[in-house]
């Protein structure tokens, strides 16, 4: 049973928990008494009735377990950015006649992966942030459909454009809500932003940086880690203090 | 403060059963759940009775006692029963209304 009411928010835990299973030993549900916590779960997350308060001991509390998992995973996601990176500069240099570049079609898998993976602790971070975060878990839908068909068309630049900048949003949101801290704000404008406008400019043709060749480029896409190691560290440390903060009143 | 309960979307009719089980006296969940099912004659599942509960208890139509052993009784609040009240009145003029259009069309 306490698996069912483990599915409701912390916030709605520290409050009703302790009577709520009272309530279930006094009368233990029947399946459609089950599904109903199911569902009332579902609504606790949708439309929390409850703020979230900080220990008053004043110690942050511990992440969730899923929230944590999500943080690992991100970061393992950088890793094997890294890895597809490291394949991709070594890979065989195909001369054209407007230029050169080394093929790295060795790195999709670690590629794909990776970003399989940072689109899951986008995810995270998304649904992390209280409810509704309407604009946060759009944009994270929007990324992690726009980051899955990069993942499989590297050659479809924009489609990576895109999803990142949706990851900027995500990013602002878990900002404003008090999840993030400007700093690690400021390392994920940063890690999306530098990387994204050396592509656009040099990809442009507009200019091309002294002695950018066809190993550099996979340095400034590599760059990129930034972001993985910045989600997933934000995940996988204790949530921020934060203050109680009024909730809508609507249902 | 009142904003009635029809805003409550699918818990508004959780809620008025609730706030009609209390106008008696305090209750904690599982005497709540058995008194609403003998006004009702429908079972309130334990997810949704919780649903409709924060929903009271934030808008301060119910307040939560000190708990006895683990069982939390909850009462109702003075916004509560004024709120209640003007449910039911608001209930009592539509049935009337409703029953006597009922009687001309059978006159």
């Amino acid at each position: 049973m306490t698996r069912l009411v483990a599915l409701y928010p912390r916030a709605w835990r520290d409050r009703y928990e302790e009577e709520f299973l009272a309530l279930l030993a006094d009368r233990p549900p029947d399946p459609v008494g089950r599904l109903d916590i199911v569902r009332g779960a579902v609504d606790a997350r949708l439309h929390p009735q409850v703020a979230w308060s900080p220990d008053p001991t004043g110690s942050p509390a511990p992440g969730s377990p899923w929230r944590v998992r999500a943080g690992w995973l991100t970061l393992l996601g950088g890793l094997l950015w890294i890895v597809a990176m490291v394949i991709a500069a070594n890979g065989p240099l195909i001369v054209e006649s407007w230029g050169s570049y080394r093929d790295g079609a060795a790195a999709a898998p670690f590629w794909s992966v990776a970003l399989l993976l940072l689109g899951t602790g986008m995810v995270a971070v998304a649904l992390d942030q209280p409810a509704p975060a309407r604009a946060a878990r759009a944009a994270a839908l929007v990324s992690a459909v726009v980051g899955l068909l990069w993942a499989l068309t590297p050659w479809l630049f924009y489609a990576g454009l895109i999803a990142f900048a949706a990851l900027v949003v995500v990013a602002v949101s878990a900002w404003r809500s008090d999840r993030w801290s400007g700093l690690e704000l400021g390392i994920l404008l940063v890690g999306v932003v530098v990387p994204w406008a050396m592509m656009l400019v040099v990809g442009s043709g507009l200019w091309a940086p002294p002695g950018l060749g066809p190993d550099l480029q996979y340095i400034v896409i590599g760059s990129l880690v930034l972001v993985w190691v910045v989600i997933g560290a934000s995940l996988v440390r204790a949530p921020r203090a934060r203050p109680v903060r009024a909730v809508s009143p609507r249902a | 403060m009142s904003e009635g309960l029809p805003e409550l979307g699918r818990f508004a009719e959780p809620s008025i059963y609730i706030l009609v089980s209390l106008s008696d006296g305090p209750k904690h969940g599982y005497a709540i759940m058995a008194d609403v099912e003998e006004i009702s004659g429908t079972p309130l599942g334990p997810g949704t009775l919780y649903g409709a509960l924060a929903r009271l208890e934030r808008r301060g139509l119910i307040e939560a006692l000190a708990p006895v052993e683990r069982r939390r009784p909850y009462r109702l609040t003075g916004l509560g029963a004024t709120t209640l009240r003007a449910q039911l009145d608001q209930m009592r003029g539509f049935t009337r209304a409703a029953l006597d259009r009922l009687g001309e069309t059978r006159s």
